[in-house]
């Protein structure tokens, strides 16, 4: 029985104790840098005058998951003069009306095409995760790319929809689509 | 012999551990260009391929779990297009595409778990019933992905990939209790934790037991004055123990899942003796997975990934003045490594090696007094296999996916794989998908060696493996914000199907390679939202199968499901109700009505830190609708399920 698994225990074994380190590089949760991203995003768009029109600054999620979590340790922080306010919504329409931005966590197929959508009118950033959510219909999309967190703009659907994101983070973002 | 060279391999791909890790605190105060300079540990790498395959996607998220009151994955898949669910009172099985015959244990669609393979490797078993490998409240995302996988999967993947995704310890945050009662002497404990420590190590741990006594039931078939009234009293009953733990921490994660769940069968199938105790079948399974992904190179990300797992078949079958019974067992690993190539504009590269080796495959079967061996089969096997896939942007709005899989195994000769979709997304309210691809499965331990000494059955090691091919097209349109609707064609071609048929020579079962069979169908499905956060969702599917001998067995020819939700604020409570309809199907000497059913599920709005309430009545009309069966329940040759049932829970987030 064992020479049966010992090959399988060999791999876990090699798999147990990885090779070298050539630097030490600064390393941290994928989830809670994307949330420090998005939060600093946040600061380098402009809305147009007559949004937000809460007392806060609204920003949606569609589900209750780690990205969320991590985002809710940016809550109560300052953006454009109001206090970040996480806010978890149905995908009913009406419930996006008094939102600002909405974020749509990995796994989560389809959901961007109809926000893609309802955004068309009105000034709702939409940031989502995947290195294929620009193309199918977020403004900003969040991924990894060689270990490091990047971000593509639909720099053509934020104006549609009203939006303009500052010089700063068009130079930051990996691609841009006009 | 063949994956002796994949370890040197797995330790050249080792490495680049990381040194420090950066607390919480650090990242939420660094500016934005810091941020895009940390380097990251990977969080999702196991749903990515899933949620981008060139498929009609269905997911179910927990949130409709809990709306809807799915009682375990089949019941959450129904509520996908095309797809019903029958039941033998002893597991559950899927009909995707019009595809679900008696004596096929779901060998053709593909359960994963976190991406990990589930199938048994003697039966080929996906389990979605209570017999699941995993519990309905651990799943965060159920995934369904109609077609033909096997260019990324390997074997089984015929019909369809289901991919349940488990919670994190970051998404849970937290623990969560749930206490269920039932009909017919029904009860459930669950306890949820997860979380994530400061130092970077995020853990899940999960336990779930459930208990059902089972009510009396009717069987006309066994009804003959003198000998019994066909009632079969308290045959039914069921239990079931699952656990969980899972972690990960850097770049390492890892999981252990294990369940066992015994069933009562009341139906005296195999020609067992009628209303007699101890007849029963339990099913155990473990499965230990280490995965680790990595980046090697600027654009180049790596993911190895080791799994060992464990299958356990316990079955007695009192027959008359004697106790017979199945002992099977299954041990296996397997290693897999896959590479992801970014580097070269707008293609994205995969390619992977996954080796697979069967160390144990044992069926038994033996009278126990006196003793009598009547099987005592004993097998390895491996598996290796290599694929490549390119999803490639070459135009705005345009995505073309290519796939192709080798498969060597011990069983069958190598088979090649291919998969090919075009995608175009013209404007944000359409997406239209072409696809074509093929997808096979071998034939399995249990249909070419099990066989019980002349008793019922017999094995068949001369069976081929069984291919699909299939060619299909979707229109997904959402005109408005409010409403979606999607349309979808299919067709499909099975060459050397693996059936059940009855050997007239001798009576016995045995596992054959059909003949050449086809299918073609429409799938449409629409949903809509409304005013107040109700949803409403409906979907209609028409199948056709053209198979020589006329109808196939257990194939309706038209599904329609409706499923609505929202919020019903003056109670302070979310409404769901689901209804299921399926046309007439052919059994195997006759035939069963279609039927309507509907569930109906009132669920306190939730509040963390306060406990809430919830009450699912299934089956609400109480309607009679019966599952046509394999031959080794005759003389029954369908089955009537549940009437109306119920379930009262409370559950607590803390």
């Amino acid at each position: 029985m064992w020479r049966r698994h010992c090959t399988a225990v060999l791999a876990a074994l090699l798999l147990a104790f990885p090779g070298h380190s050539a630097w030490a590089a600064e390393r941290a949760d994928e989830t809670e840098v994307k949330a420090a991203v998005i939060y600093n995003l946040l600061l380098f768009v402009h809305w147009p005058a007559r949004t937000p029109p809460a007392g806060s600054f609204r920003f949606c999620v569609l589900e209750d998951g780690a990205l969320t979590n991590a985002l809710r340790h940016h809550e109560r922080k300052a953006v454009r003069g109001q206090a970040l306010e996480i806010r978890l919504v149905g995908s009913a329409p009406e419930e996006l009306d008094t939102c600002v931005a909405v974020m749509v966590e990995a796994g989560n197929p389809g959901v961007l095409a109809r926000l893609g959508v309802l955004t068309r009118d009105r000034a709702l950033l939409v940031i989502a995760e995947g290195s294929d959510a620009v193309d199918r219909g977020a403004m900003i999309g969040l991924y990894t790319h060689s270990g490091r967190v990047t971000f593509d703009i639909d720099r053509g659907a934020m104006k549609r929809s009203g939006l303009e994101p500052s010089s700063r983070i068009l130079q930051l973002a990996r691609t841009l689509t006009e | 012999m063949q994956s002796s060279w994949i370890f040197p391999a797995l330790l050249i791909a080792t490495c680049g551990m990381p040194q420090t890790l950066l607390a919480a605190d650090d990242v939420t105060a660094m500016n934005l260009d810091d941020l895009l300079r940390v380097e990251v540990q990977g969080a999702s790498r196991y749903a990515q391929p899933l949620t981008e395959a060139p498929s009609t996607v269905t997911v179910v998220p927990a949130a409709d779990i809990r709306r809807f009151g799915f009682r375990d994955i089949g019941e959450a898949l129904q509520s996908a297009r095309g797809v019903y669910t029958s039941n033998d009172r002893v597991y559950s099985y899927l009909g995707v595409r019009g595809f679900s015959r008696p004596g096929d244990y779901n060998t053709r669609i593909l359960l994963l778990v976190d991406g990990a393979r589930s199938n048994d490797p003697i039966y080929d078993q996906a389990l979605v019933g209570n017999e699941a490998p995993v519990d309905i409240d651990w799943i965060k995302r159920l995934e369904f992905v109609p077609g033909p996988s096997s260019a990324s999967y390997g074997g089984n993947a015929l019909f369809g990939i289901v991919n349940a995704v488990l919670w994190t310890g970051a998404d849970l945050n937290g623990s969560r209790v749930s206490l269920d009662a039932s009909d017919a002497g029904g009860g459930r404990a669950s306890l949820l934790s997860g979380g994530r420590t400061a130092a970077g190590l995020d853990w899940v741990a999960g336990i779930s037991a459930y208990q059902r006594r089972g009510g009396d039931l009717y069987f006309a078939e066994y009804d003959s004055p003198g000998a019994s009234d066909g009632v079969a009293r308290k045959r039914d009953g069921e239990r079931y123990l699952k656990a969980m733990l899972k972690g990960s921490w850097q770049n390492w994660r890892g999981s252990a899942t294990f369940s066992q769940r015994r069933k009562n069968v009341p139906t005296a199938y195999y020609g067992t003796v009628f209303n007699a105790p101890g007849n029963f079948v339990q099913d155990t399974g473990y499965h230990v997975d280490v995965a680790r992904t990595s980046t090697l190179a600027e654009a180049l990300d790596q993911q190895l990934r080791v799994h060992f797992g464990h299958y356990a078949y316990d079955a007695d079958y009192p027959f008359a003045g004697d106790l017979n019974r199945d002992v099977t067992r299954a041990d296996w690993w397997s290693a897999e490594w896959q590479l992801t190539w970014t580097g070269w504009r707008r293609h994205r590269l995969l390619a992977g090696i996954e080796a697979r080796n069967y160390a144990r495959l044992e069926q038994r079967n033996f009278n126990l007094s006196p003793r009598v061996d009547n099987l005592d089969d004993r097998h390895q096997g491996r598996t290796l296999g290599i694929f490549v896939q390119d999803e490639w942007r070459f135009a705005p709005g345009w995505l073309a996916n290519f796939g192709l899989r080798l498969d060597s195994q011990t069983t069958a000769p190598t088979i090649a794989s291919p998969r090919a979709a075009l995608i175009w997304h013209p404007r944000d309210e359409i997406t239209l998908k072409l696809m074509a691809g093929s997808a096979f499965r071998a034939p399995n331990d249990y249909e070419r060696h099990y066989g019980d000494n002349g008793i019922s059955q017999k094995g068949n090691p001369d069976l081929r493996p069984e291919r699909i091919q299939t060619r299909e097209a979707a229109l997904d349109f959402t005109p408005t914000p409010t409403l979606r609707l999607g349309i979808g064609r299919y067709q499909y071609t099975l060459r050397d199907l693996i059936d059940q048929e009855t050997d007239p020579a001798d009576d016995l079962l045995v596992y054959r390679n059909r003949d050449r069979l086809s299918a073609s169908g429409w799938e449409t499905d629409i949903e809509m939202m409304f005013g107040g956060g109700w949803r409403v969702r409906g979907s209609l599917a028409w199948q056709s199968i053209d198979q020589p001998g006329g109808e196939p067995v257990n194939s309706p020819r038209r599904l329609g499901k409706l499923l609505v939700d929202g919020p019903l604020t003056s109670l302070g409570a979310t409404l769901g109700v689901n209804l299921q309809a399926a046309g007439p199907r052919r059994s195997l000497l006759g035939s069963v009505a279609g039927h309507v059913t509907g569930n109906v599920m009132l669920r306190q709005a939730p509040r963390r830190g306060h406990g809430l309430w919830s009450l699912g009545i299934y089956n609400l009309a109480g309607n009679r609708y019966r599952d046509p069966l394999g031959a080794e329940v005759a003389p029954i040759d369908s089955l009537e399920r549940d009437g109306r049932q119920w379930r009262l829970r409370w559950e607590l987030e803390l």
